[in-house]
């Protein structure tokens, strides 16, 4: 064998692992989904070919519709706010404050709390009688509402919820703020903007970049939403009016308490269809907005 | 000193040396122990108490001979777990389902009949109380009804109501009919300033068996020869609707108010133990929990679900049953000695013994006297009269339920909403419901088995 070949085995000796275990793990498994996606396969049993069955099955199952709404209304919300929420609050804590780093801490230790103790924590926040939330609302005077059984207050809960773990994105906005160079505010300045304008040219436009990054994974994120409603909810499957039942959880469902593997996957596959023709979606609308420097 | 020097040819070879051995000799599965003993994986959804106590029981047989030894794996989502790991090939000996599992395995083959194991038949339903035979027993995929595995415990629903809350109310004892009940509610129910402060009873607490209530009016979920829904069937609405009069009686948004504000079930926050409902639908496991969290003079009283006054019948009290179940999955190695482990756990004693850990009534058709003596509940009569009783009910048997159930636990909303009559909410279920019996019926077609009502089955 020649130097060269030896040295392409060994490369690929090296990166071994990762290759099996990717297509072993991820590329073997997504092309059995996709072909369990065309039958009807409850597990204990084989599978028995439907051509698109499934998929077809989607346009009438109301409850398809209405975890895909959940999600989009969710996702419609929660990714803008969140977005906005996370900006306004690295803005700050990138401006010269004293404690700036407990500040940092304490918007970041959220993300490490787990999502099924952080779902204990928000319900008894929430609770209707006794929950802090009313309590405080109470102080001022405000009757407080039964947050986590009339549809539309649980579904303003879960954003509050969703919101209340921006810390990631918090902090990589940070670290894009930063970066931006001190001698574009200097020229600003130069020319007079105010902090408003300043922010619009030079700011937005040089953390776009990361701006695209975190709207991407918020969208993943949200369209994956599981853990959460299902602590917050567990007894009731969704809430009031099943405002928290997503897609995400009704494809579990659908998988492992339905035993319904096949139409379980057709759901995996519409979903990626969707996550990834959002993902395009986005970069294409960011090509005219976002700032790549050169 | 001179260092070791590694080459990559021989780091190379160490890693592919290292996944070798890990493959072919690497952590596996012992089935045997050094002693000889076959080793039985049992997988079973208890922990805490209840683990430790079918884990007494486990220790019991493992002392008890020395041929066989059982390794007891306490084991979350197991319904799921089993389901994964059956289909992937590598199930456990032995697994601890719930009762309603059963359809589901047992149709697709992924459990074994008792009648296929050495020894299984000596392990029939026959010797449990009417209530909890039908949890084992199933039409496999050729419409063959047969036993799928043992009732390891079990445990009837009742209604238990509060003494002192009903003494300062005025009332002689719980409610024996439907109307009795609204009767009661009402007057044990106290609303100030547009609030309710207590209740008699709340149909949604716990919230646990949404399936319920049908029955009390002679309703059904299902036909279970023609794989008919009945949930818009008259005893039905009938019964959501009564449902739906207490929920909305008050204001719905007080209700609602009130609820929030109950405590978890395994907590001195428990609506019952705090004395904020008056009256409430639980088995014989609240026992534990009335133990454990209420004070020396909490005074309780268990009765029989009251049921419409039309079909009252104080000899065969109507009543939901659920129990949980133990089955050998298909193709485990020693089939022997998983009915001799089976076997164990159906002797009376111990059978008596992790049911009095478990504060449920016994699955046996006759309890021993000492059984019932130590029973911590006092209201254990109410809960064995149901299992005995022809009009108990079980969860429908059909390997759909997962779904229906999910349908029925969604309905509750609407139903104690009361935006629209409960015949509409009704209705709308029932069509859904059909739906989901119906591709059961097109899934059995495609496969080529017998399908409910002969060939001429819905399509």
């Amino acid at each position: 064998m020649t130097r060269e070949g030896r040295e392409n085995l060994a490369g690929w000796v090296w990166v071994s692992p990762w290759v099996i275990g990717f297509g072993v793990f991820m590329l073997l498994p997504m092309a059995m989904s996709l072909y369990y996606s065309f039958t009807e396969y409850p597990m204990l049993e084989g599978p028995v070919w439907v051509g698109a069955e499934n998929y077809a099955r989607m346009l009438g199952d109301g409850t398809f519709w209405k975890t895909l709404w959940n999600t989009a209304w969710y996702g419609a919300v929660v990714i803008p706010l969140a977005t906005a929420l996370s900006l306004v609050i690295a803005g700050m804590l990138t401006s010269k404050v004293r404690a700036g780093g407990l500040f940092q801490a304490a918007v970041f230790i959220p993300t490490l709390v787990p999502l099924v103790a952080s779902a204990m924590i928000w319900m008894w926040l929430f609770n209707g009688r006794h929950g802090l939330v009313n309590r405080a609302l109470g102080l001022v005077g405000v009757d407080g509402p039964v947050w986590l059984e009339r549809a539309g207050w649980a579904a303003c809960a879960l954003v509050i919820i969703a919101l209340w773990g921006v810390g990631q994105q918090v902090m990589i906005y940070c670290a894009a703020l930063r970066e931006v160079p001190e001698s574009l505010y200097e020229a600003a300045d130069l020319d007079g903007m105010g902090p408003v304008r300043r922010f619009v040219s030079v700011t937005l436009p040089m953390i776009s970049p990361v701006i695209l990054f975190n709207v991407i994974t918020l969208t993943i994120g949200t369209l994956q939403v599981f853990a959460l409603p299902l602590a917050l909810f567990q007894n009731s499957k969704g809430g009031p009016g099943q405002v928290g039942y997503f897609y995400t959880m009704y494809m579990f469902d659908k998988a492992f308490a339905d035993g319904e593997m096949g139409y379980a996957s057709a759901l995996a596959w519409v979903q990626l269809v969707l996550v990834l023709g959002l993902t395009w979606l986005m970069f294409k609308v960011s090509g005219r907005v976002v700032h790549t420097r050169g | 000193m001179r260092g070791i020097e590694v080459t990559r040819r021989g780091a190379i070879g160490a890693l592919a040396g290292g996944a070798l051995w890990f493959v072919l000799a690497g952590p596996g599965r012992e089935r045997k122990r050094r002693d000889g003993r076959v080793v039985l994986d049992y997988w079973e959804k208890w922990t805490g108490q209840e683990g430790a106590a079918m884990e007494a029981i486990v220790d019991a047989f493992n002392q008890s001979q020395s041929r066989v030894w059982v390794r007891y794996l306490a084991t979350a989502g197991v319904s799921e777990k089993a389901m994964i790991s059956i289909a992937g090939g590598a199930s456990p000996d032995l697994v601890g389902l719930y009762g309603h599992d059963v359809p589901q395995f047992a149709e697709s083959g992924a459990i074994t009949a008792l009648d296929e194991l050495p020894g299984g038949e000596s392990l029939s339903p026959e010797r449990y109380a009417g209530a909890f035979r039908g949890f084992v027993r199933h039409a496999d995929r050729d419409g063959r009804e047969r036993a799928w595995g043992v009732v390891s415990s079990g445990g009837t629903l009742a209604l238990y109501w509060n003494k002192a809350r009903f003494a300062e109310a005025g009332l002689p004892g719980p409610p024996r009919t439907a109307e009795e009940l609204d009767t009661a509610h009402d007057r044990l129910t106290e609303v100030r300033g547009g609030r309710i402060v207590r209740a008699g009873f709340v149909d949604r607490e716990p919230g646990w068996w949404s399936w319920v209530f049908g029955p009390i009016f002679g309703g059904r979920v299902w036909d279970p020869e023609s794989w008919r829904s009945e949930l818009s069937g008259e005893g039905s609405v009938r019964a959501y609707q009564w449902v739906q009069d207490r929920a909305t009686r008050h204001g719905v948004s007080p209700m609602k108010q009130f609820r929030s504000g109950f405590g978890n079930y395994d907590s001195p926050r428990n609506a019952f133990l705090a004395g904020e409902v008056a009256m409430v639908l639980q088995g014989p496991w609240l026992a534990n929990i009335i133990g454990a969290y209420a004070g020396e003079g909490f005074e309780y009283g268990v009765a029989p679900m009251p049921a419409s006054g039309s079909i009252r019948d104080d000899g065969a009290p109507v009543g939901a049953a659920e129990a949980d179940v133990v089955v050998v999955p298909r193709g485990v190695k020693d089939p022997g000695a998983c009915v001799e482990f089976l076997r164990f756990c159906q002797e009376r004693e111990n059978l008596e013994r992790l049911s009095l850990a478990h504060f449920k009534n016994s699955p046996l058709a006759e309890s021993s006297e000492g059984f019932r003596s130590l029973h911590p509940n006092r209201g254990l009569a109410a809960f064995d009269a149901v299992a005995k009783s022809p009009r108990s009910f079980t969860t429908p048997r059909t390997r759909a339920w997962p779904e229906i159930k999910r349908e029925m636990d969604a309905m509750m909303d609407p139903v104690c909403e009361g935006n629209e009559p409960a015949s509409a909410v009704l209705a709308r279920v029932d069509r859904r419901v059909q739906a989901v019996l119906d591709r059961q019926t097109a899934r059995r077609r495609r496969r080529g088995w017998p399908v409910p009502g002969g060939a001429g089955g819905p399509a």
